[in-house]
């Protein structure tokens, strides 16, 4: 990694929030935690970030919300997006990655392992630009 | 009786007495004709030969009337019974057996006759008495059903082939909010439904003309479920029916079934995420510390700690979970012992204090000098109490106020728990302690929460011989009473 790889984690319970930060530190990336779904859109709004890890449920503006906002209000196309859930099946998984362009959904308990594992797999592969493919079709 | 006589022919008799007359008759005209002879005077034969027959014909005949009088009488009567009958009504023949006449006593065979009307007659009043009882029972039948028609809970009207309404039930007027059931007699049934629906179910309803078999669907007054929720069903009269074309209309209210159901899924995906909850940070602690082997001592037992704390709430929850589905499955029982009020009471306020403290309120608590014995289930009541303590902590934000009074008088032990929190609503309140109610509050929203610890306890109280009451005033806090009599 040439450049520090900077991580915005929206999570409202802090403990789950301090592990992740805790582990993803470990790896080399730079962690902003942010509690709740405004903060975390401030956050992204005012600084540059490579993947947002955001919780569904959050009071305030939740997850999709927040998703929804980064990628139309703010026009980002290329932050990575990953979401973890305490839901289950009622959370529509393909409509929701399709729509608001979430590289994985993660249910809870998830594996601090994996979600790094697909981190790491994120910052090294390049983003999926839908605007960039459309130029060069 | 009649049996016991020897009985002779009409016949027979008319024969026999003929038989005597015929005798009678040539003996005197033989007599006649030797006097005539003897006289001399064959002239007068002539004569005789006329008189003689004609006055036997006369004595004769009078002597037939006499005895066929009676067998006439009833032929005649028994011509007029079989014109009366021939008419086919029942209340025909019963004027007809009322029309015929007993004869005078004079003979067995008239005695046969009177005997055989008489028990003719009165099978004919028995039956006029059963008919007239059937009638009868037969109004007041239709009196009994018309009864059950209109007071059936379930919503009924009948419809003509075009959709008026012929007939109602007291219940329908009543779902479709009006007093008298006549005004809505006349009416086409479709468009006044329609005008009591929302958008969806509107569709639904006119999904219905295109088809002809007999149908149900789910029709909502508005999107909020709690606004109403009708099952309306429609069953067509088929055509060998008495009335073909005609369509019975079913309305039942089924608000409250959906409002449980919906209250229910609710419940499952608040228990899955309260589940999931813990279960995530116990996992990812778990799993750090076994994967990062340079973690400082302190920070490990930190993150101990951690896990412990979460288990910990994960096995309060599934402790809830199981104390309400005992008490779904109404199998909770309580087990009376005569517990230490003031032991009981340290240990809930011990569980619950620090995490009063961490959200920096003013905890007090006081309790009246002398308490006294009470039987009740220690596990219950701790657990009742637990729900109170800790739900006047969670819905009172940092900073706030929340006090645990304990009073006691001669017939009972007043616990008190009063907080500075968010309050409730007066349109919450009464519906506060049943099962899977959750406040649509986005302050109550954002604490987790099953919507099942106050009904929980609400029953322990009941269970008890007490009750839980509530004082609120929305953004001002809340009061709530447990109340326990001592036995």
């Amino acid at each position: 990694m040439s450049k520090t790889k900077k991580i915005l984690i929206a999570e409202d319970s802090l403990v789950l929030g301090d592990v992740i930060r805790f582990n993803l530190q470990r790896l080399g990336f730079e962690v902003t935690l942010a509690r709740n779904g405004n903060d975390a859109f401030r956050a992204v709004a005012s600084e540059h970030f490579d993947v947002l890890v955001t919780d569904f449920e959050m009071p305030g503006m939740d997850g999709e919300e927040l998703c929804r906002a980064v990628r139309t209000d703010l026009g980002l196309q290329d932050i990575r997006i990953v979401m973890c859930s305490a839901k289950g099946l009622e959370l529509d998984r393909d409509e929701l990655k399709s729509r608001l362009r979430i590289e994985e959904i993660l249910f809870k308990p998830f594996s601090i392992r994996d979600l790094a594992t697909l981190l790491k797999e994120l910052v090294l592969s390049p983003p999926s630009n839908p605007s960039q493919m459309a130029l060069t079709s | 009786m009649i049996a016991a006589q020897s009985y002779r022919s009409l016949t027979q008799r008319l024969s026999e007495q003929y038989f005597l007359f015929g005798l009678a008759g040539l003996f005197c005209f033989v007599l006649t004709a030797v006097y005539l002879s003897l006289q001399g005077s064959f002239l007068n034969l002539s004569v005789a030969a006329i008189g003689i027959p004609l006055g036997l014909l006369l004595i004769g005949s009078f002597a037939l009337r006499r005895t066929s009088h009676w067998h006439e009488n009833i032929e005649r009567q028994l011509t007029h019974f079989a014109n009366g009958s021939a008419d086919g009504t029942g209340q025909g023949a019963g004027q007809s057996v009322a029309a015929l006449r007993p004869l005078p006593s004079v003979d067995p065979f008239a005695t046969g006759w009177n005997q055989l009307l008489a028990r003719v007659k009165e099978h004919s009043d028995w039956n006029g008495v059963e008919r007239r009882l059937s009638e009868a029972l037969h109004s007041q039948q239709a009196k009994r059903w018309e009864g059950v028609f209109q007071n059936l809970s379930e919503g009924i009207a009948i419809c003509d082939s075009d959709g008026q309404i012929i007939q109602l039930n007291r219940s329908f007027a009543t779902l479709l909010k009006r007093a008298d059931s006549k005004s809505l007699v006349g009416l086409k049934i479709l468009s006044l439904l329609s005008d009591l629906v929302d958008e969806p179910s509107l569709e639904r309803i006119r999904g219905l003309n295109s088809c002809h078999a007999t149908q149900v669907i789910e029709i909502n007054r508005s999107s909020d479920l709690s606004q109403g929720v009708w099952r309306l069903s429609r069953i067509m009269q088929s055509i060998d029916s008495s009335n073909p074309g005609d369509s019975i209309w079913t309305l039942r209210d089924i608000t409250q079934q959906k409002l449980a159901e919906k209250a229910r899924e609710q419940f499952v995906f608040t228990a899955t995420h309260e589940l999931r909850t813990p279960l995530a940070n116990i996992r990812a602690y778990a799993e750090t510390l076994s994967l990062a082997g340079d973690i400082p001592p302190a920070q490990q037992q930190e993150f101990y700690n951690t896990i412990n704390n979460e288990a910990t709430r994960l096995a309060r929850f599934v402790d809830e979970l199981l104390n309400i589905s005992q008490m779904e499955a109404g199998a909770i029982t309580i087990e009376k012992h005569e517990i230490q009020l003031d032991r009981l009471l340290d240990e809930i306020l011990a569980s619950q204090r620090p995490m009063s403290n961490e959200k920096k309120q003013t905890f007090d608590y006081s309790v009246a000098p002398k308490l006294p014995k009470v039987i009740a289930d220690k596990d219950k009541l701790a657990a009742a109490l637990t729900n109170l303590v800790s739900n006047a902590i969670k819905y009172t934000p940092d900073g706030g106020k929340v006090t645990v009074k304990v009073d006691a008088d001669a017939s009972r032990v007043l616990f008190i728990v009063e907080d500075s929190g968010i309050g409730i609503s007066a349109e919450d309140l009464p519906k506060l302690c049943s099962k899977f109610f959750r406040s649509s509050d986005e302050r109550v929203r954002a604490i987790v929460g099953s919507g099942l610890g106050l009904a929980f306890s609400q029953e322990v109280a009941r269970l008890h011989g007490g009750n839980i009451s509530i004082r609120s005033q929305l953004n001002q806090g809340s009061c709530f009473t447990l109340e326990l009599p001592i036995r």
